[in-house]
């Protein structure tokens, strides 16, 4: 179990105030909420976007909240999944890969695998720009593992897929978790995603988790 | 302070530069006579207010102008012909008035009608996307309601739109107020400007103190102002529909009019200094050297503005790094060029290499604030995606930010050397003679001799737009190789 401690952020009239907040460091814990409540917020505070002088987050025995943001090694995909336009498929995989030291060996076994098992070969060459929704879902799970993070954290990520896809996007998070034994954060309020993907719930309402 | 924070310490003393200079030099003793200072403060302040007027009246014509025009590739081909006299060294649109306005009024009318001539497209497009903006679906509901237009312009659109015409007509009247290159040429004796004031302080009487005088009160006037425009921002709408009701076709015909007599009076120009080519018989030699002499300095500009492009984008991102950016303005370009004088030596290659670095410090800001603040804050994402991912700061910038933005920074850097080979004035200072075709075209504008200017600036026009065309294919060729 990973304990977030002292989680108290305000900005103007809004305030988030979380004593104490257990994540599990094994499966999917999912933070859920109505919109506007602060979900976000949270998931900016954790990776390091946004300053939380008191934050404590301990995992493995380390205060990941003491670490700069690329020292917290965490898996990220954002909603507007932030690939690089300009870069293939590949080259955003490999981008993430040069940035956390991973050797050719790894990456090459790693991504000949992932791609094979998510059916991404037909457009790793593809400039990300120009991808669908569904396969830009996919590179943007694929580059955020290829590192081995400690945790993958995901923000609303299928919210702007179709249900088909997000259905799709749900069964391949399943699979890169399971085989990679990568705890995750979902942020979501999509009640489908946590039927199908929550170990945990945990919901947020006036800046604090009210119902674990 | 770690490296970045002294990378960052060095471009901002970089930029300050000319003002520690005026420091150093500022002595409370100097000659100046009263009567002089407020006969160029005079003259500053009723070309600039005139100009920016007249120059806003003229652009809000134009403005309704463009809503005549439904195709939108139409439309955006009449904007940039619009602005191209703002955009092109100040020297051609010199060269067509010149030929235009014959004879042509030295003094202060003189300097109102070139200002006019530089400025009405910018107000014009300036204000076409703010009413856009800004009154959106309003025009069509008042359109609808049957309201007349007496009406909506005191109830609407005056209302709703003077911030925004307020900050345009500040933003025109700086531009005007410490306009340099202008009121040397068209002022004459009559039309002595502050700016003028300053120039022949240092260059005739060499007296530093009154010249530091006068750009420190310069420079306090222009900030106040610009403090003034700042404030005259409103809030942006966020809906644009059909702008017909507002079009207005006299303000179509009004931009063809001053488009052709722009076209119309550079072409006799250069008609007129074709049949006296043999003219330039004599001045080949010069010529052939102050050919190059312009390649160089465009090309020294370029590639020093794409160089410092791309060192803001390795200093970002850092908030007050950032807010100096966005409110710098570079001091008096007389008192950049002769504070660039005033150190090291003034002989052989020297010359060459400051001029294009004063060119580089004037522009840097206007092409920051242009286009390069917006292409750095869309990558925003992607560069905390990449921090995010753990890369370091290299590899962010190697990766992301380098070929994201080489397209934009050749854009720019080749604007730079579009406005440096036309550029006369900052060379003026710096060079003790003609080292470029510019200088000498300004020369020979002096000397009233039109028609040969035309067509040596004509050679200028084609040299600026090739070295324009270099960068941007130089830039192309390097994105591409970086894509491979």
């Amino acid at each position: 179990m990973s304990l977030v401690e002292n989680l108290v952020y305000e900005y103007e009239s809004f305030k988030l105030e979380i004593p104490i907040w257990k994540i599990l460091d094994q499966g999917i814990t999912v933070l859920s909420g109505d919109s506007g409540v602060g979900k976000t917020t949270i998931f900016r505070i954790l990776i390091g976007l946004e300053k939380c002088s008191r934050l404590k987050w301990t995992f493995d025995g380390i205060d990941l909240a003491k670490l700069s943001v690329p020292e917290k090694k965490l898996g990220v995909v954002f909603q507007s999944l932030e690939l690089f336009p300009h870069m293939t498929a590949r080259q955003n995989i490999l981008f993430a890969a040069e940035a956390r030291k991973v050797s050719e060996e790894r990456y090459e076994k790693k991504l000949k695998h992932w791609s094979e098992t998510l059916q991404m070969k037909k457009f790793l060459d593809q400039k990300a720009g120009t991808l669908s929704g569904g396969e830009k879902q996919r590179v943007a799970l694929v580059r955020a593992m290829i590192s081995e993070p400690r945790m993958l954290l995901l923000d609303e990520a299928f919210s702007s897929l179709d249900e088909k896809l997000r259905q799709e996007s749900r069964e391949a998070l399943k699979v890169l978790l399971k085989e990679e034994k990568i705890p995750a954060l979902l942020i979501t309020h999509d009640r489908q995603d946590i039927e199908a993907l929550a170990d945990k719930v945990s919901v947020l309402k006036e800046g604090r988790i009210v119902e674990e | 302070m770690n490296a970045l924070d002294r990378f960052r310490a060095f471009l901002v003393l970089f930029l300050l530069f000319p003002f520690l200079v005026l420091i150093f030099y500022f002595r409370f003793s100097f000659d100046l006579s009263w009567p002089e200072f407020w006969w160029a403060f005079k003259n500053s302040f009723s070309q600039a207010i005139l100009s920016a007027f007249f120059a806003m009246i003229f652009g809000f014509f134009v403005a309704l102008g463009f809503f005549c025009i439904k195709k939108k590739w139409l439309r955006a081909t009449l904007e940039i012909l619009a602005l191209l006299p703002n955009f092109l060294p100040t020297l051609f649109t010199l060269v067509a008035i010149f030929n235009f306005v014959d004879p042509f009024p030295s003094g202060t009318f003189g300097i109102v009608i070139v200002h006019i001539f530089i400025y009405f497209g910018l107000v014009a497009v300036l204000l076409a996307n703010q009413i856009e903006s800004r009154l959106g679906g309003l025009v069509e509901q008042a359109w609808v309601d049957g309201i007349s237009r007496f009406q909506f312009y005191t109830k609407v659109f005056f209302p709703l739109m003077k911030k925004d015409l307020l900050g345009v007509f500040l933003f025109v009247l700086v531009m005007c107020f410490s306009s340099f290159s202008v009121p040397l040429v068209a002022g004459g004796g009559r039309g002595t400007t502050l700016e003028v004031l300053i120039y022949e302080k240092m260059r005739l009487s060499t007296d530093w103190g009154a010249a530091v005088f006068l750009s420190f009160i310069q420079t306090l006037i222009v900030f106040a102002i610009s403090l003034l425009a700042y404030r005259g921002r409103g809030q942006i709408a966020d809906r644009a529909v059909s702008f017909q009701w507002l079009r207005s076709r006299a303000g179509l015909l009004l931009l063809i009019c001053l488009l052709s007599a722009f076209v119309l009076g550079y072409a006799q120009g250069i008609v007129d200094g074709f049949l006296q080519m043999s003219f330039f018989y004599e001045l080949r030699f010069a010529l052939f050297k102050q050919f190059f002499g312009t390649i160089a300095l465009g090309l020294l500009t370029g590639l020093l503005t794409f160089v410092l492009l791309f060192c803001v984008v390795w200093a970002q991102p850092e908030a007050w790094f950032q807010n100096f950016l966005r409110s710098y303005f570079a001091p008096s370009t007389a008192l950049t060029g002769f504070a660039f004088l005033m150190i090291g030596p003034n002989e052989g290659v020297w010359p060459w290499l400051k001029i294009p670095i004063v060119i580089v410090l004037l522009s840097l800001t206007s092409l920051f604030r242009m286009s390069w603040e917006s292409s750095i804050q869309a990558l925003h994402s992607q560069r905390m995606m990449g921090q995010v991912l753990g890369a370091s700061r290299w590899q962010i910038f190697r990766q992301i930010e380098f070929p994201q933005l080489i397209g934009r920074a050749s854009f720019l850097a080749g604007l730079a050397a579009l406005w440096a080979s036309g550029d006369f004035a900052i060379s003026r200072i710096l060079a003790h003679k003609d080292l470029s075709l510019a200088m000498m075209t300004e020369t020979l504008l002096s000397s009233y001799r039109i028609s040969q200017a035309s067509i040596l600036s004509f050679f200028v026009f084609l040299v600026g737009v090739s070295l324009f065309l270099f960068f941007i294919g130089a830039g192309r060729v390097l994105s591409r190789k970086l894509s491979l």
